[in-house]
């Protein structure tokens, strides 16, 4: 299996934005999970029956109540590697507090950060970046 | 007349000490301690002293070592330092470094006993009006810090959501999809809505003054019915009210309802989804003076260990459902007001019950 997507969002209008935007732009028939708490992500993704895409990638919103990205994020970090290896986290945010932005930017399981609202100019470019980065380690 | 003032009297000689309150005590509330352990011992158990004499001379301790000693730890009464003429050394530097608030010579006349505590008194009042007043700007600091972060997430987060839904509308065709997505649309105009009417509901209910009228409870009741028929009947929720209420009762209504308001919004929104017998049931009686309501639901219930924090501003105990964390923070803030007080008990998955007892002002 290629490229598979985890939507992180307890907006729901925003969830399905992004769900929306990801077929559009990936195709109808790449695979998306979506999760409206950061807990049931977490617990799918350390879950061994699922099965792993070669490389999933996970729009993650930052501000959550209970488990919020940041600590989703510290979370996912301690997790063996050959899990976190599948996965890029992408972080979806309409928080405009630089300082924690550039903190949980520079993470290593962090790819990149995104401003809401999620367009399709902004999914496409992180395809682009994201494929870019997959051709180099192939190549 | 107010309560008496509470004086703390430190001396190693026991005749001082009796002659002191004997003189005094018609017009203060006299506390006397022959050492300083035992002075210590009163402050922790009166907080609300207000004025401390202390004895200069004193085995172990002198009383300027005392004062600088308590400075710190008991940081409110006013401290007086009683001496003879001949340590007048310690006595200056005790003021110098701000250890005592004045001195009164040994032997010492009455008036200037009496004049020291009400001097004190007016000091020990003033500066805990400022200290008062600081921490209720604090507070507000707290508050408003709060309330720009969350202006970020509640009131941009909506907005961007509709923002990018306009955007991927564009690209749609499908007349079915389009109308889902004006549906989420919709919903994130109404979190708007009711996050900016909470707002007015914080702000009314803190600086507003109380406009205490004969409340009648079947009468509000009837309201809130009405006003929630629409809710109720559209979720197949049975609303019922039982009302009691014998005897007349005085409280501001406005905040009543925003209370009642608050607590049944969210007995409708926090039901279990797929459920059938949903039920609120809103029960208010009135005796002795005392309203208790009590507002109970089947709904999905709070955890415990969410019982303390439930109240707090921007507190949400759940991530399924819209809430912005200022409704419950409203309802206390409002209760306090009335002087009034609640009590909330919950099973998970079965429901809440939230108890409130208002006193007739």
């Amino acid at each position: 299996m290629g490229l598979s997507f985890i939507l992180i969002e307890n907006l729901e209008i925003d969830l399905y934005i992004a769900h929306k935007l990801i077929k559009m732009t990936a195709g109808e028939d790449v695979q998306v999970e979506t999760f409206m708490s950061a807990e049931d992500a977490l617990d799918h993704i350390t879950s061994a029956k699922v099965k792993k895409a070669d490389r999933t990638i996970i729009l993650l919103d930052l501000m959550m109540p209970r488990l919020n990205g940041a600590d989703f994020i510290s979370l996912f970090e301690v997790l063996p590697d050959n899990i976190t290896n599948h996965y890029q986290i992408v972080i979806v945010t309409s928080s405009m507090n630089k300082t924690e932005l550039d903190r949980l930017g520079k993470k290593k399981n962090v790819e990149t950060v995104i401003a809401k609202p999620l367009t399709q100019d902004k999914v496409k470019a992180v395809l682009q970046r994201i494929q870019i980065d997959m051709d180099k380690r192939e190549a | 007349m107010a309560e008496k003032i509470k004086i703390l009297y430190i001396d190693d000689e026991q005749d001082n000490l009796t002659g002191f309150k004997a003189n005094f005590r018609t017009e203060y509330r006299i506390l006397t301690a022959e050492n300083t352990v035992h002075a210590i011992e009163h402050l922790q158990k009166n907080p609300d002293i207000r004025v401390v004499f202390c004895d200069q001379r004193m085995p172990g301790k002198t009383g300027a070592e005392f004062f600088e000693e308590i400075k710190t730890l008991f940081p409110l009464p006013i401290r007086i330092l009683i001496t003879a003429y001949t340590d007048i050394e310690a006595v200056i530097q005790a003021i110098n470094k701000g250890n005592i608030f004045r001195y009164i010579r040994k032997p010492w006349i009455e008036q200037d006993i009496i004049s020291a505590i009400e001097e004190g008194n007016k000091f020990y009042i003033a500066s805990s009006m400022l200290a008062m007043k600081n921490e209720e700007l604090q507070r507000a600091y707290t508050e408003l810090d709060k309330f720009a972060y969350s202006v970020s997430h509640d009131l941009r987060g909506p907005l961007t959501g509709i923002l990018g839904a306009i955007d991927v509308a564009k690209e749609m065709s499908d007349i079915k999809e389009l109308k889902d997505l004006l549906v989420l649309m919709e919903k994130s105009v109404f979190k708007l809505e009711d996050y900016i009417s909470s707002m007015h509901d914080y702000y009314s209910s803190r600086r507003g003054e109380l406009k205490i009228t004969d409340i009648d409870f079947n009468h509000v009741a009837e309201e809130l019915k009405d006003v929630y028929r629409i809710y109720t009947t559209t979720n197949k929720i049975c609303f019922e009210t039982t009302i009691s209420q014998p005897e007349s009762f005085r409280s501001d209504e406005l905040v009543i309802k925003m209370i009642l308001n608050n607590l049944i919004t969210n007995a409708i929104k926090y039901q279990k989804k797929h459920f059938e017998g949903k039920k609120i049931d809103l029960n208010i009686s009135v005796n002795d003076g005392l309203a208790t309501i009590l507002i109970s639901d089947t709904g999905i219930g709070i955890p415990e260990s969410h019982f303390d924090e439930i109240f707090n501003l921007f507190s949400r105990a759940t991530s399924h459902r819209a809430g912005s964390g200022i409704g419950l923070y409203n309802v206390k803030g409002g209760l306090l007001k009335l002087g009034g007080s609640i009590d909330v008990s919950s099973v998970l998955g079965e429901g809440t019950v939230f108890k409130l007892i208002i006193p007739s002002k």
